[in-house]
Formats: structure tokens, C-alpha cells, sequence
């Protein structure tokens, strides 16, 4: 009879290692899945927000010298519009004055216009690489609405990840809370031993690192 | 205290060396997650650096960038205009004139000469684009060589790189993720530990897969630092 009690108190506490051994493993193992996924989300983070504030650099900075430019252009041609007009106008009067002064130099600001219109249409050829212009200031000479449309796609996607992987990381970081306090409670059990209230404490911390587990996989869907 | 000293010079010896390699594999297991956690902070901290560099060379080169466009398309641009418009002018009617006679020719001659003033007294007006030097053989403006000789003046904040920062900072934040990463082997190692001591007759399979575990941790780091 004292036999039996014997073994059935051996095999409850081997029961009970066991659960308490193997809880301790998975924790280590959830902790450090969850913070391979809270480094991971917050370098990720970290990426996007540096992408999203050069993104909205590049934005500022194309816009502003796409404008610079297409403000010379339009200057370029209205200056050679003008000349045009004027030099009709002058052609008209000098017509009705009969002045073959007038209409001579009506004829050449005629001229002179339209190969300052031929000129001012060069201003609008996107810089070469012969022109000793780098890549990137090239790049942002030739920034269209369109481009610049793109870019700003583009940095909004980042701001959109950004937020996306630090929601993530957050939520891996309560995560690794919730194992620190299942390992807390493992400890407990551990010291209580097998006996009712270290059961209890052992089924709470099973209980407290398997939403560390769900949390972090929730976190992973986010 | 008597009695368990007893009882542990009861244990078998080869037990008790099972027992301590149990000991030793988490000791191990312990110090190689801290020393691959230390690692992958340097480099997430590498990878932050890299990346706020990036971004203090994109604000660094707009800046720049807008600043020299300005200059060369607001300031200069279009007093070169104004002097490109005259001197076209003062060519074409010239160019009437040669082929003019009496007061229509001295009409057309005084009209050049005050266009060719005009143009002379703006090209001389201090301004670099206006200049003989940046006209095409066209007789256009070289707008985009003056522009590239202007951002030439600063060499250092044309060659700034943010891209290269960016590629620096993406590569440290992975090999961060990827060495972090390492410590899953390790948490394994843990459990093997853990089940080692509480099923004895298992302990000694369960150690050596413990090692094996904590061995491919090392293996990744190494690879890691290599690659």
C-alpha cells in the first residue's frame, strides 16, 4: 500500500517537472520569438519613417526647382510672345504712318522673336549628362506633376508601413511582457512545488504565456 | 543537510556528469543568447545611425539643391533673358540694316546700337549666365553648365549620398533581425535543458540536442559576422 502512494506521488511530480520544465522552454522560446518580431517590426518602423521623411524631402525640393525651371520657361516664351506682338503692332501702325522705317524694324523684331521663342524652347530640353549635371539634379529638373504624384505615393505608402510596424511592435513588446510575467509565475511554482497552490499558479502561467503566444501571432497578422 | 549530502553521493557518478553537463549546456545556452542580444543591439543601433544619416543627407543636399536651382533660374535667369532678348534683337535688326540703305539703314542702326547697349550693360551687370561663356552656338543660354558649374562650387553637398546611408542602415537593421533571430536555437536549447532535468532517463538525448541547438545558434552568428 505504501508502495502504490509512493509511486503515484513520484509520477504526479514527475507530471508536474515536466509541465513546469517544459513551460520554462517554451518561455525562453516565445521570448525569443517575440523579440526577434519586436526588433523586426521596430527596424522596420525605423526604415519606413526615414523613407517617408526623405520621400517628403524629395517632394519639397522637386517641386520647388521643377517651379524655378518651368517659371524661366514660361518667362522665356512670353518674352518671345511679346516681341512677336509688339513688332505686329508696330508693323500696323507703321503701315497706317507710312513709315518704311517702322515696318524695317518691325520685320526684324519679327525675326528677332521668333528665334528668341526657338531659344527659349532649349530651356524646356531636360539636362543631359554631358551637361556635367548629376544624376539626382537631373532627376529633379526633369520632376513633372506626374513624377512628383508618384514620389508622393510613394512616401505616403511609407508613413502607412511606418505605422503599420509600429502598431506591430507594440504589440510584440506587451507580448514580451506577458513572458516575463508567465516566467515569473513559473518561478513561483517552482519554488511552491507540486501542491495545490503551485498547480494553480502553474495553470495561470500556462494560461498568462499562451496569450503571449496568441498576442504575438495576432501581432504578426497586424 | 546530512541526508541530502548523502543522498547525492548516492547518485551515479556518470549520472551526476549528465546532470552537470545539464547545468553547463544552460549556463552556455544563457551566456550565447546575451552575447547574440549585445550583438544584435550594436547593430540595430548601427542601422539607426545609418538611417538618421540618411536622412540629414537628403535634407542636406535638397537644401542645396533648391538653393543653387534658385540662384541660377531666379536670380540670374531672367536678367540673362532680358539680355539674350536685346542682343537677338540687336543681331536681327544689324542684320536689316546690312541689307538697308539710307535713313531706313540709319534708323535700323541706331535701333541695334541701343539694343546692343541694352544687352552689353546687362551682361555686364554682374551675373555670371549672361556671360559669352554659358552661350550655346546657337546663341542660346547654357543654363544647365552654368548650373552644374554653380553646384560644382560645393563639391561635398553634390556628392552627399543618401542612398548609400540608406542601403548601409537596411543592411545592419536585417543582419539586427537576422541575429536576433538567433536566439530561437537558443530558446530551444532552453526547453531541451528544462526537459533534460525533468526526465532523467532522457536527459542525456535531450542535452545533446540542447548543444546541437546552441552550435547552430553560433553557426548563424558566425555567418553573420562573415558574409
Amino acid at each position: 500500500m505504501d508502495l502504490d502512494l509512493e509511486l503515484a506521488h513520484r509520477e504526479s511530480r514527475t507530471r508536474f517537472d515536466v509541465r513546469l520544465a517544459a513551460l520554462v522552454g517554451s518561455a525562453a522560446i516565445a521570448a525569443a520569438l517575440l523579440g526577434t518580431l519586436e526588433m523586426h517590426s521596430g527596424k522596420r518602423e525605423e526604415r519606413a519613417f526615414t523613407m517617408a521623411s526623405r520621400l517628403a524631402v524629395q517632394v519639397s525640393s522637386g517641386t520647388a526647382v521643377s517651379g524655378l525651371r518651368s517659371s524661366l520657361q514660361a518667362s522665356a516664351i512670353t518674352q518671345g510672345a511679346a516681341g512677336g506682338l509688339e513688332s505686329a503692332g508696330r508693323a500696323i501702325a507703321a503701315i497706317e504712318a507710312g513709315s518704311p522705317e517702322g515696318g524695317a524694324i518691325a520685320a526684324a523684331e519679327e525675326r528677332a522673336s521668333e528665334r528668341l521663342l526657338e531659344l527659349a524652347q532649349a530651356l524646356l530640353e531636360a539636362p543631359g549628362p554631358d551637361t556635367g549635371l548629376d544624376a539626382r539634379t537631373r532627376g529633379a529638373l526633369e520632376a513633372t506633376p506626374e513624377t512628383l504624384t508618384l514620389l508622393v505615393a510613394e512616401q505616403n505608402r511609407q508613413v502607412d508601413l511606418a505605422e503599420r510596424y509600429g502598431n506591430r511592435e507594440n504589440a510584440a513588446i506587451f507580448g514580451l511582457s506577458l513572458v516575463a510575467i508567465a516566467a515569473v509565475l513559473l518561478g513561483l511554482a517552482g519554488i511552491l512545488g507540486e501542491g495545490r497552490q503551485g498547480r494553480m499558479i502553474l495553470t495561470v502561467a500556462t494560461v498568462v504565456l499562451g496569450a503571449s503566444v496568441l498576442w504575438g501571432g495576432w501581432a504578426l497578422l497586424r | 543537510m546530512a541526508a541530502v549530502e548523502a543522498q547525492e553521493r548516492e547518485v551515479d557518478p556518470q549520472e551526476r556528469g549528465v546532470r552537470s553537463g545539464v547545468a553547463l549546456m544552460l549556463a552556455v545556452a544563457a551566456v550565447v543568447a546575451a552575447a547574440l542580444a549585445g550583438r544584435a543591439s550594436l547593430r540595430a543601433e548601427s542601422a539607426f545611425d545609418a538611417w538618421q544619416q540618411a536622412g540629414r543627407a537628403e535634407v542636406k543636399h535638397g537644401a542645396a539643391l533648391v538653393e543653387d536651382v534658385r540662384f541660377v533660374y531666379a536670380d540670374e535667369g531672367p536678367s540673362a533673358l532680358r539680355a539674350l532678348e536685346a542682343r537677338v534683337r540687336a543681331e536681327e535688326l544689324r542684320e536689316a540694316a546690312r541689307r538697308s540703305s539710307g535713313r531706313v539703314r540709319a534708323t535700323l542702326l541706331l535701333e541695334a546700337r541701343t539694343a546692343e547697349a541694352l544687352a552689353n550693360a546687362l551682361e555686364e551687370s554682374g551675373f555670371d549666365l549672361g556671360r559669352e561663356a554659358y552661350r550655346n552656338p546657337d546663341g542660346g543660354l547654357a543654363i544647365h553648365r552654368r548650373l552644374a558649374d554653380v553646384r560644382g562650387e560645393d563639391p561635398a553637398l553634390v556628392a552627399l549620398d543618401p542612398e548609400a546611408h540608406q542601403a548601409r542602415g537596411n543592411r545592419a537593421g536585417d543582419r539586427a533581425v537576422l541575429g536576433l533571430a538567433a536566439t530561437i536555437p537558443v530558446g530551444v536549447a532552453f526547453l531541451f535543458g528544462a526537459l533534460g532535468q525533468a526526465l532523467p532517463r532522457r536527459r542525456r538525448g535531450l542535452v545533446l540536442a540542447g548543444w546541437g541547438c546552441i552550435a547552430g545558434a553560433l553557426v548563424i552568428a558566425v555567418l553573420l559576422e562573415v558574409l
